[in-house]
């Protein structure tokens, strides 16, 4: 058995094919549909999804849920501004430049912000980022991904989903911080849709550092 | 406030709560659809009484009232028949039976791994497969979206790691 695409795995957790009984602590019709509508404070809304996952006949009705009414506004503010990473930046600058010497302080702060980043194995701020422009299409023939490296010896696994986080392609014990996607696999993603990628380093004294997710649109 | 009952605007409002059930309503409930509107006229009744601001109930309200009156019928009918009442009837009960069992056999699986998954992985995991965006979990969850987005990407990993471990393999 296979759980195939998402729309399977889906239609089988919102009551697919499943008895369903309410139990005596399903939360009621009004705080699943606020739940639903981001309508509720969030600890108590966690609470409900959390009964929800393991309750068919409220996934199903939260699922009901989501017919009508307004779908949860988007809050400006939810995407970090871009100024963000300038900041998160900044501070690493500042921190390497502490570490480097008072006297480098200004210097480093600028060359921080200027060239490609550079972490130390095992450091506490290590940090995976992509370096392929997440704001250009990416071309399918040679398409690569690239990504900021540990450090000698690290070694990497990408994990590549379509947009619906279906699993594409993975690849393990890559040295070099860069996988170039072979384009068999990127044929099963259609023009303009995305990829998700993320990547996981092993650093050589054990240490995992996991990166977020990164999303690209294709040609 | 004089009772709803007495004013102009019942009609339509009545047909907009009616409209609104139509939604909700599951076709075996259908033979029920005028009670459930009646449920849900009381409760709106109710409410306007309570509104000491005698406000005309908004569009996302009456969506509201419509759909806490058909669930509480949706539970109470399976309550009476303790047996399968398909939200996606449309879809799932034409299905073949063998397609019905393997619904099932998955869906059981997802909830079982749900139990096992890091919490806000489980989370975040859970309303992805209800169909929400990550935005739209970044808001009912309170987290931002590089949150979110991360931890919906590590709970559909995880879930189809789980999944493969019981013998559902992608």
């Amino acid at each position: 058995m296979t759980p195939g695409p998402l729309d399977t795995l889906r239609r089988a957790f919102v009551g697919g094919g499943e008895p369903l009984v309410a139990g005596s602590t399903c939360p009621s019709a009004a705080e699943i549909w606020d739940a639903a509508h981001a309508e509720l404070d969030p600890a108590r809304a966690r609470e409900i999804v959390r009964h929800v996952a393991t309750c068919a006949a409220c996934a199903a009705d939260w699922h009901l849920a989501m017919r009508g009414g307004e779908r949860p506004a988007v809050a400006a503010d939810l995407r970090p501004p871009r100024s963000s990473a300038v900041a998160r930046w900044v501070r690493l600058a500042g921190a390497a430049a502490v570490l480097a010497g008072i006297g480098w302080l200004g210097l480093q702060g600028v060359r921080e912000r200027e060239t490609p980043p550079v972490f130390r194995e095992g450091a506490g701020a290590a940090e995976i980022r992509a370096l392929v422009p997440e704001d250009r299409p990416l071309a399918r023939d040679g398409a690569l991904l690239r990504w900021s490296a540990l450090g000698e010896g690290a070694r990497y696994t990408v994990e590549l989903s379509a947009e619906d986080l279906t699993p594409l392609h993975t690849a393990h014990g890559l040295a070099a911080s860069e996988l170039e996607v072979p384009p068999e696999v990127l044929s099963r993603v259609g023009p303009g849709e995305a990829i998700v990628w993320r990547v996981e380093a092993r650093l050589p004294d054990g240490t995992r550092v996991s990166s977020g997710a990164f999303v690209h649109r294709l040609e | 406030m004089e009772p709803l009952a007495d004013r102009s605007s019942d009609n339509v409002l009545r047909q907009q709560l009616a409209r609104e059930v139509g939604r909700y309503c599951p076709a075996r409930l259908r033979g029920s659809a005028d009670d459930i509107v009646q449920a849900a006229w009381l409760r709106l009744d109710e409410a306007r009484r309570r509104d000491e601001r005698n406000r005309e109930p908004g569009a996302s309200f009456l969506a509201k009232v419509a759909y806490c009156a058909t669930v509480d019928e949706i539970r109470r009918d399976r309550r009476r028949r303790e047996v399968s009442v398909e939200t996606l009837e449309s879809t799932a009960l034409e299905r073949a039976p063998d397609d019905v069992l393997r619904a099932r056999e998955i869906g059981r699986g997802i909830r079982d791994c749900m139990i096992t998954l890091v919490p806000n992985r489980g989370l975040a995991a859970t309303l992805f497969l209800l169909g929400h965006s990550s935005p739209e979990i970044g808001r009912i969850l309170g987290w931002s979206l590089r949150k979110t987005e991360n931890l919906v990407f590590r709970g559909m990993a995880d879930l189809r790691r789980c999944l493969t471990s019981k013998g559902i393999t992608p």
